[in-house]
């Protein structure tokens, strides 16, 4: 009698916890941001997984990746299946361990890496490491991303039950958050975020110097560690400052990542050199007054940088593939008609 | 077996307090080395229990002088508290209410028992002695009644108490735009926020007491339904109040030396009580025996009518509270009759912090408080009966309230409470 009592005592208790983990979990995902409409750069890291992952480049770092390379543009011109992996204020730690679970999925040619971020060597806020972190696959990857990237104020519990850091948000949900409770939606282009707008560039603020020039210790471990692991993997790792003009590149970030990569002897290129070859106008050419490329900016920056990437890299044409032709055709179908509606995507 | 679980009780707080300092660590862990040894020297030799006494009083005055004296060397956490305990401790020695304890571990744990060392309550020795004497069993019952009382003082904290310290805080910030009904909203909502924050704290106090089979005295009584001022300190923050009594009040005669004797003792222990918070507290503890004195001649035979009156009068005292500087404090409470902005109130407090969710929630908690102190003792009675699976599902249920609907994380200090301050 009492063995019976006993066993309907913690099969009842049981029955309570599940119930209770079953609200927690639907009510801690129903507070979490969706990132759909608003901050989607939020839900950029999670489109990646959904993704046929066989892509000959990947794209890291940071705005200047998502913003500048469009991978359609350069499957359209040169056939090179790509994926953009960038998120904001991609932090050099942040793309290192964005890249190890990347290659996880798969192993691409080569890596590109956009250095912009070298210049950061705290992590810069909470709100910039969500939109990087939130939406990742629980992973290695993501334990030591997080540990790597918290600033003071934070911990890591709220990562792991999001409730604790967005509980506030009830006050706050939208329609979106239902509709979006267990489902997601593609809100860039392999990781591309388009932008048709035109914003001249019109005023710079002033360059000013610098007190100290050298990028930190753990940029650079981070750089090196980075390195590393595309040669474990037999990955090419190609350096890139993308032509965005502010903020601004100084000749002495310049000379630094010059001097790694020929040690390293790997590639890198500063595209805001190359501006002029890439045909870039930064009159017509971006939507933010020269921080980041509108879509004709990208679509230029794209078909010369695949050009590169062929020549020389000799990254290959794959448009001839059935499998990736079908992919991404309907991929540049969606594409284009989101240019011609010519809207924020 | 006692001896194991007090160790382990023991070292847990040590090593939290060390936490906040290793300096106050050695300072507790000297009090309680002198006042043991004082304590069992006693009976030989009287007068240790007086340098002991006289000792701790002084830290404990010196503290309390701070502002004035601008020595700031005796910032020690929970002094406030502690030493109240030794001092009772050391009193009833003294006067042969009970033994000196010979078992340091037992008399060192009764000092420096983590969850009430910040707050209270202010426990005394022959109360909390047999607890630590006999073994402790960790039951089911104690578990599930500790733990919703820690959620129960979790709502009151996070919901409540910190909702309403964003309005009061941004009011009391600016005493030159906020005055008149700003002034009074703000004294009545720090009535109640001062309630949830303290009372929230000692019920998790209490929670987590009783979780590891250790029962404390209640702090509270549902305070704000007396009906007059002398009714209130029987019900607020009562281990203080018992100790001023006993070692304060009655010492000094009490009631048994004729009518102004009487008046002039309960005086002096309010402006102890006022000197306990905090030298800049000395008029409000004064106001407070005067309503104490003479609060009960403007009693009605209408209840309701008392209890508000008590609630209002009590609420303008927390003036002092809300307001430190008494200057600061006596304008506000004048410009709730001279400043006339009542019309423009309702169009002001929305900008103080609180989003209209914010307002609902808190509302709503007020509105579930109420009900709660009404029905406390019928809830904890149904709670007591229900089986494990009814009170698992009722601890769930709160604690999704406090985890969706408290304020906490980014922004927020959870962890300190006024009382603490103190």
């Amino acid at each position: 009698m009492k063995r019976n009592k006993n066993l309907k005592t913690a099969l009842s208790v049981t029955a309570v916890l599940l119930v209770f983990a079953a609200v927690f979990g639907l009510i801690s995902r129903l507070l979490s941001p969706k990132y759909m409409t608003d901050l989607e750069e939020g839900s950029m890291i999670c489109a990646y997984y959904s993704q046929a992952q066989d892509h000959d480049v990947i794209f890291i770092g940071d705005c200047e990746v998502y913003a500048n390379f469009s991978p359609l543009e350069m499957y359209r011109s040169h056939g090179i299946t790509s994926y953009v992996r960038g998120t904001s204020q991609q932090l050099i730690w942040q793309s290192y361990y964005i890249l190890e679970e990347t290659l996880k999925y798969e192993t691409p040619k080569a890596v590109v890496y956009n250095v912009n971020a070298m210049r950061y060597s705290e992590p810069v806020s909470e709100a910039y490491n969500r939109l990087t972190i939130d939406k990742m696959r629980w992973s290695k990857q993501k334990i030591d991303i997080i540990r790597a990237s918290m600033t003071e104020e934070e911990d890591f519990l709220s990562y792991v039950f999001p409730i604790l850091r967005y509980h506030s948000r009830f006050d706050e949900l939208t329609c979106e958050d239902v509709e979006y409770l267990f489902k997601t939606r593609e809100n860039t282009f392999n990781g591309y975020q388009m932008h048709t707008e035109v914003v001249p560039v019109e005023n710079l603020p002033v360059k000013r110097p610098l007190p100290d020039y050298q990028f930190g210790d753990i940029c650079c471990e981070y750089l090196e560690k980075m390195a590393q692991l595309c040669r474990e993997n037999g990955v090419e790792l190609i350096l890139v400052k993308a032509p965005s003009l502010y903020p601004y590149w100084y000749d002495e970030y310049d000379a630094q990542i010059a001097e790694f990569a020929a040690s390293h002897g790997m590639s890198y290129y500063n595209l805001l050199t190359a501006a002029e070859d890439i045909g870039l106008d930064y009159s017509t050419d971006t939507y933010d007054a020269g921080l980041h490329l509108n879509l004709n900016g990208a679509k230029k920056l794209s078909a010369y940088f695949a050009q590169l990437l062929v020549q020389e890299h000799g990254i290959g044409d794959r448009r001839d593939d059935p499998h990736i032709r079908e992919i991404y055709e309907a991929k540049l179908k969606l594409y284009d008609e989101a240019a011609a509606k010519g809207k924020e995507i | 077996m006692p001896m194991i679980g007090n160790f382990i009780l023991l070292a847990i707080s040590l090593l939290i307090y060390a936490g906040y300092g290793i300096l106050g660590l050695f300072y507790l862990i000297g009090a309680v080395v002198l006042s043991w040894s004082a304590g069992l020297l006693t009976k030989r030799w009287r007068w240790m229990a007086w340098i002991s006494i006289a000792l701790n009083s002084l830290s404990l005055l010196m503290l309390k002088l701070q502002p004035l004296t601008g020595i700031g060397w005796l910032s020690v956490m929970g002094l406030s508290y502690f030493t109240l305990q030794i001092i009772s401790y050391q009193v009833d020695v003294y006067r042969s209410k009970y033994p000196p304890e010979r078992n340091f571990l037992r008399y060192a744990l009764y000092v420096t028992w983590i969850p009430h060392l910040f707050m209270g309550p202010i426990e005394r020795y022959d109360a909390m002695a047999p607890q630590l004497s006999t073994p402790r069993k960790i039951t089911w019952e104690d578990i599930s009644c500790g733990g919703i009382r820690i959620l129960v003082g979790a709502v009151k904290k996070l919901v409540i108490a910190a909702r309403l310290g964003v309005l009061t805080a941004a009011i009391s910030a600016d005493p030159e735009k906020y005055s008149g009904a700003f002034a009074l909203a703000a004294m009545l909502m720090y009535a109640i926020q001062l309630y949830c924050d303290f009372s929230g704290g000692i019920d998790m106090v209490l929670g987590v007491s009783r979780m590891v089979g250790i029962r404390m005295h209640e702090n509270f009584q549902t305070p704000y339904f007396s009906e007059s001022v002398r009714e209130f300190w029987q019900r607020w923050h009562i281990t203080l109040g018992a100790w001023l009594r006993d070692y304060i009040y009655i010492p000094l005669g009490g009631n048994r030396k004729g009518k102004l004797r009487k008046l002039c003792n309960t005086v002096i222990t309010f402006l102890v009580s006022g000197l306990w918070h905090g030298v800049e507290y000395l008029l409000w503890g004064l106001l407070n025996g005067v309503f104490v004195c003479f609060g009960d001649r403007l009693k009605t035979r209408c209840k309701t009518v008392n209890r508000i009156g008590t609630f209002l009068a009590i609420t303008f005292l927390w003036s002092f509270f809300v307001w430190p500087e008494t200057a600061t404090a006596l304008k506000m409470l004048l410009s709730v009759v001279t400043t006339w902005n009542y019309g423009t109130f309702f169009a002001g407090v929305g900008t103080l912090g609180l989003t209209p969710g914010d307002w609902i929630v808190l509302g709503a908690a007020v509105l579930l408080l109420w009900g709660y102190d009404l029905w406390s003792k019928k809830l904890s009675g149904w709670f007591a009966g229900r089986g494990p699976a009814a009170r698992v599902a009722v601890i769930c249920c709160v604690g999704l309230l406090v985890l969706v609907f408290g304020m906490y994380g980014i922004g927020f200090d959870v962890d300190s409470f006024i009382y603490g301050g103190f």
